[in-house]
C-alpha cells in the first residue's frame, strides 16, 4: 500500500465550550489513502471529536476552542466547513435512523447531490450504482421506516457515497445491529475499501467484530495519556480489553496474533490440555438447568401477539410473537437473543403488562398479565428500557431514585446503597442527563433497582458501552442473579452474553429457535457464538475457560 | 393514481375552493362524494403498494379519516343545534334557565349545523386526499429555489412529529413501568423532560447530518465538482457568478421595495377601500416573488426525479382548472347559489344549482382518468434528450 497521506491533523487542541478540559491535546493524525482506520478507546476519549474534525464539524458545528492544522483531500475543514467538505468526507453517524431527510431509499440516496446540484442523469447513474454496491438495489423505492436495522445502516451509508467522497467516516456502524448484520455491513464497508480505494476512518467499541477489517487501529486511551496507533499486529498485543482470541494469543504466544475464527485454528494443536479433562465441564455453572428447583419467575405459554389490530396478521405469519413458549425459574440469568426484529423487545413489554397476549398467557410471579394491573405486576418486575435517556429527568441522581420508590408508594430508601453498588457514589447530586454513556445507563439501572423488583429485565443495556463498563455491568448482573433475583437480559453482544448468563435463549420470528446453556445454544447456533466457542467448535466460551482448560505456555 | 405533481396541485385548488366557498348542503355533499371517489381509489392503490412493498402509509384507508371526519361533522352539527336558537320550526323547547343552551331549539339551527359539518368534512376530505396523492418531498421540488429550504424545514419539522409521537409513547411507558401515574399537569415532566431532550438530540443529529451532506445549496460560483454539475448552466459558471453578485443586490431591493408597497398598499386600502391600496399590493407581491426567484439563482439545486406529463394530466388538470373558473363565476355573478342560510326570512331547504353540480362533478376527474395500474414514479428516461431536462434554479 502506498502511504500517500489523505488527511492530516497537526498538533490539533480541542476543548469543547463551557468544559476545561481539551478532549484532543496536541493531536497529530496522518490517514493514509486507501487504508481501513479503525478508532478505539473508552467512552469519551474522544473518538466522536476526531471523526467530526475531518469535515468540520467540529468545531463548526460543536463551537468551542480549536487549535491546530486539518488538511483532509487536499482541504482545509476549518476554511470549508462541513458543508465545503461534503463532497471529499462523508460521515455516517451512530444512529442511522436520526440521519434520515427524505422519505424513500432512492431520494436519501439523492438528497446529497441535488444540494451539489448535479445533473439529474449522473444522478442516476450514481445512485443505481451504489444501490448495487450495497446491495440493495430491491429496496429502491421503499420507505425507508420499512426498512430493518441493518437495511437501514446501508442507506446511511449510501446516502453519502453518491457524493463520491475520498473518505468515508464511520461512528460506531454496528453498535444497532445484531451478530449477522453487523458482519454484512462490515464486509460491504470493507469491499468498498479494497474496491474503490476509499479511505475508512471507523470507530467502533466491539472490537471482536471489526478488527479483523481493519489496517491500522488508532488507540486513544483519553484521561491525557497518548495516542498509539500502528497495525492490528502492533496496537492490539497491548491494548486493554482486547478482543478474545487477542488475549489468547498473549496468553498462549500465538504470533501472528489471529484476528478471526479461521486464522485461529492452526494454533490448537499447539495446545495441551490440562491434566484433568472432566475440569473442562465442570468449571461453570454448566450444570443442566432442570436441576435447579426453584419456582417459576416468568412462566409464557404459546405467546401470539401481531401489532397490527387484525386476526389476518396472526395467521399470515407477521405476526410479531407466533406461539412463543418459555419459562423461567427465580434467580437465573437469561440472555435473549436473535436478529433485529425477532421479538424480544415484544416479549419484554408483555412481561410488564404493556402488551398483553393475543392468545396464550403470560404467567409473572403467578400474576396472569391479562388480569394483573401494571401496578400489581411492576411491584415484582423491573424494567430497563433501551434508552436510559427516557427514565432520568430529574435533577439529580438521587432524586431520580427516590422518584421510583415514591411511585411505587415505598418509603424513601437509602438510595446510598444503590448508588454504591453501581459505582455512583459520587455522583448522587450530579444531572443524571449530563453523565456519560455509561453512567447514564447504571443510573437507570439504580433507577430501576432501588424499587427491589425480583426480577430484573434489561433490554440492550450495552449500547454504546465500552469493553470496561461492560465488564462491570456483567459482573453486577452475575452478582445479582447470585443474590436471587432473575435477570433476563435482551443483547446482542455474544461476548457479554457467554460472560454472564448461565441460559441464552435464541429467538427467531417470534418463537424460541434455541434455549439451552451457553455452550449448548452456541454450538448450535454460530450466528451468535462468541470466537471462543467457534474456534473450540462449542466445547468452551471465553477466555477464562479455555485457559482453565489449556495448559499456559512456557 | 399517479398524476404529475402540478395535475394535483391544480386539482387540490378547484377542490379546496369549492370546499370553502360552497355553503349549500346538496351541493356539499355531491362534492363529498365527488372527492370521496378519489379519496377511496387513492387509498386502494396506496394499499396494494404496501402490500408488494411491505409499506405502510400512516393516512390510508376510509377508516382512520371517517372516524376524524364525522367527529368534526357532528361536532359542528351538535353545537349548532345547541346554541343557536333562531327558527320557525322549533322542534323542541329546552328551559331558559340553562346557560347557554336553554331555549327553542329549531330544525334550522339542525340544517344549519348539518350544512356547516358537512363543509369541514368536505374540506377535511380535501386535504386528506391530497396528503394521500402527494408526500411533501414531491411538492418541494416545485417551489421556488428561495423557498426551497424553508420548505424542507416544514417537511422535516412535519415529519417530526409521529418520530415524536413514537418516542413520547416508549417514554411514558418506561415511566409507567417505572411505576409512575399520570394525574395531574405535574405529573407530565417525567415524560417531557426526557422527550425534549431526545428529540433536541434528534434534531442536532440530523442538522450535522444534513450540513455534512451539503444541505443548503451551493453558491454558483464555488466550483467544487466542475463537470459534474447541469451540464446547461456548468459551463457558464463565470457569467452566473458575477449575475448572482448582482443579483443579490437587486434581490435585497426588490425585497425592500415589495414591502413597502404591501405596507403601503394595507394602509390605503384600511383608510379608502377602493383606492390604489388593491393594486399596490399586488404590485408588492410581484416584487417579492422577483426577489426570492433572483435569490433562488444565487444557489443551484438539481432534482433527482423528473415526473413525466402525460394527455391523462391534460386532462385532469382542464377539469379541475374549469371546475375552478366556473365556481369564481359564479362567486363573483350569482354568490347566492353557493350560500345558505335557512333562518328567516329565508326558506330553509337547501336549493342546488344546476351549474356549481356540474363543476363539482368535475373534481371525479382523477378518478375517471386514473390508470388501471399504478404506475411508479418515474425515476428515469433514457429516451429523453439531456437538454430537455426539467431542471429547477
Amino acid at each position: 500500500m502506498t502511504h500517500l497521506p489523505l488527511a492530516s491533523l497537526q498538533d490539533v487542541t480541542f476543548t469543547y465550550p463551557e468544559q476545561s478540559a481539551p478532549v484532543l491535546r496536541h493531536f497529530n493524525l496522518e490517514i493514509h489513502a486507501g487504508e481501513f482506520l479503525l478508532v478505539v478507546g473508552p467512552s469519551g476519549c474522544g473518538k466522536s471529536t476526531l471523526l467530526r474534525t475531518l469535515n468540520g464539524l467540529v468545531p463548526h458545528f460543536s463551537g468551542g476552542k480549536f487549535a491546530g492544522k486539518v488538511q483532509v483531500a487536499g482541504l482545509d475543514p476549518l476554511v470549508q466547513s462541513p458543508h465545503g467538505m461534503s463532497t471529499k468526507v462523508g460521515l455516517v453517524q451512530q444512529d442511522p435512523e436520526a440521519q434520515f431527510v427524505v422519505d424513500t431509499v432512492e431520494d436519501e440516496l439523492a438528497f446529497g447531490m441535488e444540494n451539489q446540484g448535479i445533473a439529474p442523469a449522473i444522478m442516476r447513474t450514481r445512485v443505481g450504482e451504489i444501490l448495487e454496491r450495497l446491495d440493495i438495489a430491491h429496496l429502491r423505492s421503499r420507505r425507508i421506516t420499512s426498512l430493518s436495522a441493518g437495511e437501514k445502516q446501508r442507506v446511511a451509508i449510501g446516502s453519502v457515497l453518491t457524493l463520491q467522497p475520498r473518505l468515508l467516516v464511520l461512528d460506531e456502524p454496528t453498535s444497532q445491529l445484531d451478530p449477522q448484520s453487523a458482519e454484512e455491513v462490515l464486509t460491504t464497508i470493507r469491499q468498498l475499501n479494497e474496491d474503490l480505494g476509499l479511505t475508512v476512518v471507523c470507530s467502533e467499541h466491539r472490537l471482536e467484530r471489526v478488527v479483523q477489517y481493519a489496517d491500522r487501529i488508532l488507540y486513544l486511551p483519553g484521561l491525557g495519556s497518548q495516542p498509539v496507533i500502528g497495525t492490528p499486529q502492533e496496537v492490539l498485543l497491548d491494548l486493554p480489553f482486547a478482543p478474545p482470541l487477542v488475549q489468547l494469543a498473549r496468553i498462549f504466544g500465538w504470533r501472528p496474533i489471529p484476528l478471526t475464527v479461521e486464522e485461529a485454528r492452526p494454533f490448537l494443536a499447539g495446545l495441551t490440555p490440562r491434566a484433568c479433562p472432566s475440569h473442562q465441564h465442570a468449571h461453570r455453572a454448566d450444570a443442566p438447568i432442570s436441576a435447579h428447583e426453584a419456582p417459576p419467575a416468568i412462566d409464557v405459554q404459546g405467546l401470539w401477539y401481531s401489532y397490527g389490530s387484525d386476526q389476518a396478521a396472526l395467521a399470515n405469519g407477521s405476526a410479531a410473537l407466533r406461539g412463543l413458549d418459555l419459562r423461567v425459574r427465580q434467580g437465573e440469568l437469561v440472555a435473549l437473543m436473535g436478529r433485529n426484529g425477532s421479538g424480544k423487545t415484544t416479549l419484554l413489554r408483555h412481561l410488564v403488562g404493556l402488551l398483553h397476549p393475543a392468545r396464550g398467557r403470560v404467567l409473572v410471579h403467578g400474576l396472569d398479565t391479562q388480569a394483573a394491573s401494571v401496578d400489581e405486576l411492576i411491584r415484582h418486575v423491573g424494567y430497563v428500557p433501551q434508552d436510559p435517556g427516557s427514565l432520568l429527568f430529574a435533577d439529580t441522581v438521587r432524586e431520580e431514585l427516590q422518584f421510583t420508590r415514591k411511585a411505587h408508594g415505598l418509603p424513601p430508601a437509602d438510595a446510598e446503597l444503590w448508588l454504591r453498588t453501581l459505582g455512583l457514589s459520587g455522583l448522587g447530586e450530579r444531572y443524571p442527563r449530563a453523565l456519560s454513556v455509561g453512567e447514564r445507563q447504571r443510573a437507570a439501572l439504580a433507577a430501576i433497582l432501588v424499587a427491589e423488583p425480583s426480577t430484573l429485565l434489561l433490554d440492550e443495556p450495552t449500547r454504546g458501552l465500552d469493553p470496561l463498563e461492560k465488564k462491570n455491568l456483567a459482573a453486577f448482573l452475575k452478582e445479582q442473579s447470585a443474590s436471587g433475583r432473575t435477570v433476563i437480559l435482551v443483547t446482542h453482544d455474544t461476548e457479554l452474553a457467554a460472560e454472564c448468563a448461565r441460559r441464552v435463549v435464541i429467538l427467531s420470528k417470534g418463537q424460541v429457535a434455541a434455549d439451552g446453556t451457553p455452550l449448548q445454544v452456541m454450538a448450535q447456533s454460530p450466528g451468535f457464538a462468541t470466537h471462543v466457542a467457534a474456534l473450540f467448535s462449542g466445547g468452551l466460551l471465553t477466555v477464562a475457560d479455555v485457559q482453565k482448560a489449556y495448559e499456559h505456555a512456557a | 393514481m399517479s398524476f404529475h405533481t402540478l395535475t394535483w396541485v391544480a386539482w387540490l385548488c378547484a377542490a379546496a375552493f369549492s370546499a370553502l366557498i360552497n355553503g349549500q348542503p346538496l351541493q356539499t355533499l355531491l362534492l363529498i362524494v365527488a372527492v370521496g371517489i378519489v379519496f377511496t381509489l387513492a387509498s386502494r392503490v396506496s394499499l396494494a403498494g404496501a402490500s408488494s412493498g411491505a409499506v405502510s402509509r400512516p393516512a390510508a384507508g376510509w377508516k382512520t379519516f371517517l372516524s376524524l371526519g364525522l367527529w368534526v361533522w357532528g361536532v359542528a352539527t351538535i353545537f349548532n343545534l345547541f346554541f343557536a336558537h333562531a327558527g320557525r320550526f322549533v322542534l323542541f323547547t329546552l328551559p331558559r334557565s340553562w346557560p347557554l343552551i336553554g331555549g327553542p331549539i329549531t330544525l334550522e339551527g339542525l340544517l344549519y349545523g348539518l350544512s356547516h359539518g358537512a363543509s369541514l368534512f368536505a374540506v377535511l376530505l380535501v386535504f386528506a386526499t391530497f396528503n394521500l396523492v402527494l408526500d411533501a418531498h414531491r411538492l418541494l421540488r416545485w417551489l421556488p429555489a428561495g423557498l426551497f429550504q424553508a420548505g424542507l424545514v416544514i417537511s422535516i419539522a412535519l415529519s417530526f412529529i409521529p418520530q415524536l409521537m413514537s418516542s413520547l409513547q416508549d417514554i411514558r411507558e418506561a415511566q409507567r413501568v417505572r411505576g409512575h401515574r399520570f394525574r395531574g399537569l405535574r405529573d407530565w415532566i417525567p415524560l417531557f423532560v426526557p422527550l425534549i431532550t431526545t428529540a433536541l438530540e434528534r434534531s442536532l443529529t440530523l442538522a450535522e447530518s444534513m450540513e455534512a451532506r451539503g444541505f443548503g445549496g451551493i453558491a454558483v460560483g464555488s466550483d467544487s465538482v466542475a463537470g459534474t454539475r447541469a451540464p446547461t448552466r456548468g459551463t457558464e459558471s463565470f457569467s452566473l457568478a458575477r449575475a448572482s453578485l448582482s443579483g443579490k443586490s437587486l434581490s435585497t431591493a426588490l425585497t425592500l421595495l415589495g414591502l413597502f408597497a404591501l405596507l403601503a398598499g394595507l394602509v390605503l386600502r384600511s383608510m379608502k377601500p377602493q383606492a390604489p391600496g388593491t393594486l399596490l399590493l399586488l404590485g408588492g407581491s410581484v416584487l417579492l416573488l422577483a426577489a426570492l426567484y433572483l435569490q433562488g439563482r444565487g444557489f443551484r439545486r438539481s432534482h433527482f426525479r423528473y415526473e413525466a406529463w402525460s394527455p391523462r394530466d391534460t386532462w385532469v388538470s382542464a377539469a379541475s382548472i374549469l371546475c375552478l373558473i366556473t365556481l369564481s363565476v359564479v362567486q363573483w355573478r350569482l354568490p347566492s347559489l353557493l350560500y345558505f342560510y335557512p333562518y328567516p326570512p329565508s326558506n330553509p331547504w337547501p336549493g342546488f344549482s344546476p351549474v356549481v353540480g356540474l363543476a363539482t362533478t368535475l373534481l371525479a376527474a382523477p378518478a375517471l382518468w386514473a390508470p388501471t395500474v399504478n404506475r411508479p414514479l418515474i425515476t428515469a428516461n433514457p429516451h429523453r434528450p439531456e437538454g430537455a431536462e426539467k431542471e429547477s434554479v
